[in-house]
């Protein structure tokens, strides 16, 4: 895809997104609203957006992770919470890039299908810790689950998952399936009551006797191993650019909100303390936005998406934004503070965004340990 | 919120002041009965927040997030009931007689399971902090003797302080700033008082409030110069209550925008003649800065609290998320940073004993009266008649001027807004850094974890943000160097 079609596709994303969700956002948030999802869901379908990691060849829009990327940090600008949703959307997608023809042509087909719109996928990871609560046999070709799987995203509104089922320390037994969220024995628990992200609901998804039929089973042993390597990383590269593209909207509001407050009789931006702060702001953007870039590099136009560790972009870009957005705040005063501002939500939002597939320490500490 | 079996700051026994702040011991050694007093506050004020609060506190949040207006009588009357909002009147008159050493226990103990709460219990003491600052005799006793009153007959008495404005809020708080503010709030001469016109906005309890402390200005071409300070009743014509805000945590405190059309104010209730309104709230500020510090640092010790409970009950394969090494190095390099800032908070409270107006209760006229005069006479309306005369009213504001000079004032608010600054970054830095323990299992409501780090951000911009507090304490201390 040529570079000048990607600056079309961001540029009518960036108009839907400001049309669509801007407006609606903060009152999604307070009250979330799975249908409010699905309405911004099918409109999107207009321009594609569910479809752009899907290859061309399955009506697919062809772009490479590092597109989606930068689609999901302009998003996330609107609403971190909305834009979650196309982010595990997207990941579940990675696996089936590097699945064989057969698949691909099952699941694309499954996930454009017009005539069932929406038909939103999540990603269900094993736990970072290693510590599964899910066991599964094969029988008879099929995979039998039982068990509860960790915190996943999108549980009131996926209509199936990209599910890794896999053991610590033996990469042979991993599998990679897709489970149907109508299917037998499948139901969500109670979600968490998290702070940010309000309209993407996580939770368990539980699992009694599901039966994984053979065409489901996407891949197992190494190919799965590699997917799953590959989705994860992708996600921590995704989750990256949604805490950059959430923290270039406070830092807008705050450089917009600084020109118009006037405090000691100047507008407070002429204060030095507020431009050190702005400059620190911006100085963490840039270096986010080129931390997850960075991430991505090796992976625009290449199968598989493995070479990239993207954890060091997760942590660097979500604790940047997070020290962004409060100083944002600060910047609006009591303003900053009452929800009406939108600003308190994007610190919500970028707190979730920290915790995402780990914590921040936690995965730096299993970064390193993963490498001796 | 769930109680933890791991003996940390609230959930360890009660009092352990002296073992946690062991520099306690030496004063301890000269003025048993102050240390005394303080631990007895102690374990009042945890019981209450263990008891009380702890199991309240999560469905009174949820509750105000549906309605901004709700607010939680039965939590209010448990804290009436033992004094708890009446905690700085002496003993003699109906209080507790807590000191400000004392006072600063309360608040961190109740701040450490809800900010929101503890401030609807604690800062109801705006009454009485505002009318010392003039310590006209007569207000004084009047003030003390109505407060007493709606404790014992367990009816609410609220107090506003109300200083920002929609454009004005460090500005109205410093003098530099004050010179070129905004003001959307007039007062305006009338025969028998003052005619007040405008709103102020972010008004904590401001919907609440039977009385407002208020800051207006007669001249809106020069704030600075004409800036007052009057009493309001809230139920004279013309008062009214705007919004009340939806705010990101501090939930259960409510707050309003409040709004004066042609509200008439008598003659009396002028508390501070134009020109000395700043002066007012610098004397409260010197004050209330070092308690807000206090309060950030109750909310890092209740989330530090509720964290370590967390990771110590939460299995991860044979061991638990506690037993992790980076575990444990956050939470010793936290538990560090509480125990310094801990030192500065009671460093401070036990300053203000010393040399600020709570000195006045130490006082051999003031500790005399208290000691021979009856509490029914105390307080009687015909002591108050009597010492509204002109020389006893004004002999308390000789006096008060006396032990508390502008010095005095100053260098408080310096040394608060360092405290309020520590506290309250303390603050915002723990309630982040728990987060990155527990995960997003650890955040989901139930836990409290998550309600502590939707609270703290707010400390660090109410009582002047820390930027203002931050000029303050600069020019202060260094700038008179230069
Ligand atoms: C929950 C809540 C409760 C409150 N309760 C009360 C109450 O009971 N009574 C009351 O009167 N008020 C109350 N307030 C208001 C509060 O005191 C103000 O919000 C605060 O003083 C900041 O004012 P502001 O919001 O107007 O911010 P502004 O003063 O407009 O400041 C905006 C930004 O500019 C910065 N700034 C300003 N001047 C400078 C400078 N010279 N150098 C560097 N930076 C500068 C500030 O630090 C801030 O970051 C409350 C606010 C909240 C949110």
């Amino acid at each position: 895809m040529t570079e000048e079609i990607i600056s079309r596709i961001i540029g009518e994303c960036r108009k839907f997104a400001t049309n669509e969700i801007r407006k609606t956002c903060l009152d999604a948030d307070f009250s979330p609203d799975a249908d409010w999802v699905f309405g911004i869901w099918k409109k999107s379908c207009q321009l594609d957006l569910p479809f752009l990691a899907i290859p061309e060849n399955f009506c697919g829009g062809g772009c490479t992770p590092l597109d989606c990327a930068f689609i999901l940090d302009l998003l996330a600008g609107e609403c971190a919470g909305i834009a979650s949703v196309y982010a595990h959307h997207f990941t579940a997608c990675i696996p089936l890039l590097m699945a064989e023809d057969e698949h691909q042509n099952r699941f694309f087909t499954k996930l454009t299908d017009k005539n069932a719109l929406p038909k939103i996928a999540a990603v269900i990871f094993p736990p970072e810790s290693g510590d599964s609560s899910l066991q599964w046999i094969k029988k008879n070709g099929c995979v039998i689950i039982n068990g509860t799987s960790r915190i996943t995203g999108s549980i009131d509104l996926a209509d199936g998952f990209i599910l890794f089922l896999a053991e610590t320390g033996d990469s042979e037994k991993t599998q990679c399936v897709w489970v149907d969220r109508s299917a037998k024995g499948v139901t969500t628990g109670e979600p968490l009551q998290l702070p940010g992200l309000k309209i993407n609901a996580f939770g368990p998804v539980l699992f009694n006797d599901v039966t994984i039929t053979n065409d489901n089973i996407i891949a197992d042993g190494q190919t799965a191993e590699k997917m799953l390597k590959a989705a994860r990383s992708v996600f921590y590269g995704f989750t990256a650019a949604l805490a950059v593209g959430a923290a270039r909207r406070a830092f807008e509001k705050a450089m917009d909100y600084a020109e118009e407050r006037y405090q000691f009789g100047k507008q407070i931006i002429r204060h030095q303390e507020i431009q050190r702060m702005l400059g620190n702001m911006h100085m963490k953007l840039t270096a986010g936005s080129a931390a997850y870039r960075q991430a991505f590099e090796d992976q625009k136009s290449k199968l598989p998406f493995l070479a990239t560790d993207a954890v060091p972009a997760k942590i660097f870009c979500t604790d940047a934004a997070m020290e962004i957005v409060m100083d944002a705040i600060q910047i609006h005063g009591g303003y900053g503070y009452m929800h009406e501002y939108g600003i308190e939500k994007i610190m919500r939002d970028v707190k979730i965004l920290q915790l995402l597939g780990g914590t921040n320490s936690f995965l730096a500490v299993s970064h390193i340990a993963d490498k001796i | 919120m769930t109680p933890s079996d791991i003996k940390f700051g609230l959930f360890a026994d009660a009092p352990d002041l002296l073992s946690t702040l062991p520099a306690l011991g030496k004063l301890n050694k000269h003025c048993p009965a102050y240390i005394k007093s303080a631990e007895n506050a102690q374990v009042i004020a945890r019981r209450f927040a263990r008891n009380e609060m702890l199991p309240k506190v999560l469905e009174i949040d949820e509750k105000c997030t549906k309605d901004p207006r709700y607010f939680d009588w039965d939590l209010w009357k448990k804290a009436n009931d033992i004094k708890l909002n009446i905690s700085p009147i002496p003993e003699k008159m109906g209080g507790l007689g807590w000191n400000a050493l004392a006072n600063a226990v309360l608040v961190e103990e109740l701040s450490s399971v809800c900010l929101a709460s503890a401030s609807n219990i604690t800062f109801n003491t705006f009454g009485l902090l505002g009318a010392m600052v003039e310590c006209r005799t007569g207000i004084v006793l009047k003030i003390i003797a109505d407060m007493v009153d709606a404790q014992k007959k367990g009816e609410p008495l609220f107090w506003s302080w109300a200083i920002t404005e929609p454009s004005a809020g460090t500005d109205m708080e410093h003098g530099r700033a004050m010179a070129t503010m905004r003001p959307s709030t007039h007062a305006q001469k009338a025969p028998g008082g003052y005619i007040i016109n405008g709103t102020k906005c972010f008004i904590t309890n401001g919907s609440l409030a039977h009385y407002v402390i208020a800051n207006i200005c007669f001249d809106i071409s020069a704030p600075k110069e004409s800036m007052a300070t009057f009493l309001i009743p809230t139920d004279t014509k013309g008062f009214s209550v705007g919004t009340v805000e939806r705010k990101c945590g501090q939930k259960a405190s409510q707050t309003a925008e409040i709004i004066f059309k042609d509200v008439f104010v008598p003659e009396e209730n002028l508390w501070e003649p134009p020109g000395r309104g700043l002066r007012h709230t610098r004397e409260i500020l010197s004050i209330t800065r070092g308690f807000i510090g206090v309060a950030g640092l109750g909310l890092a010790r209740g989330a530090l609290a509720q964290a370590i409970n967390f990771a110590a009950h939460k299995k991860m394969g044979t061991h638990r998320l506690i037993d992790e090494e980076w575990v444990r190095f956050i939470i010793a390099d936290i538990v560090k940073e509480i125990m310094i800032v801990r030192h500065a908070c009671y460093n401070f409270a036990i300053a203000l004993d010393t040399y600020h107006v709570w000195r006045m209760f130490e006082e051999l006229p003031i500790k005399t009266s208290l000691k021979i005069l009856p509490q029914n006479f105390l307080l009687s309306k015909s002591l108050q008649k009597l010492a509204q005369t002109k020389i006893l009213d004004s002999a308390g504001t000789f006096y008060k001027n006396k032990l508390v000079s502008e010095e005095t004032v100053e260098a408080f608010v310096k040394h608060g807004s360092a405290v309020k600054v520590a506290g309250t970054d303390l603050a915002v830095k723990v309630a982040n850094r728990v987060a990155d323990i527990v995960g997003l299992e650890g955040m989901s409501r139930k836990h409290g974890i998550e309600k502590y780090f939707r609270d703290a951000k707010i400390t660090q911009i109410y009582e002047g943000t820390n930027q203002a507090n931050r000029l303050d304490l600069l020019e202060n201390e260094i700038i008179p160097l230069l």
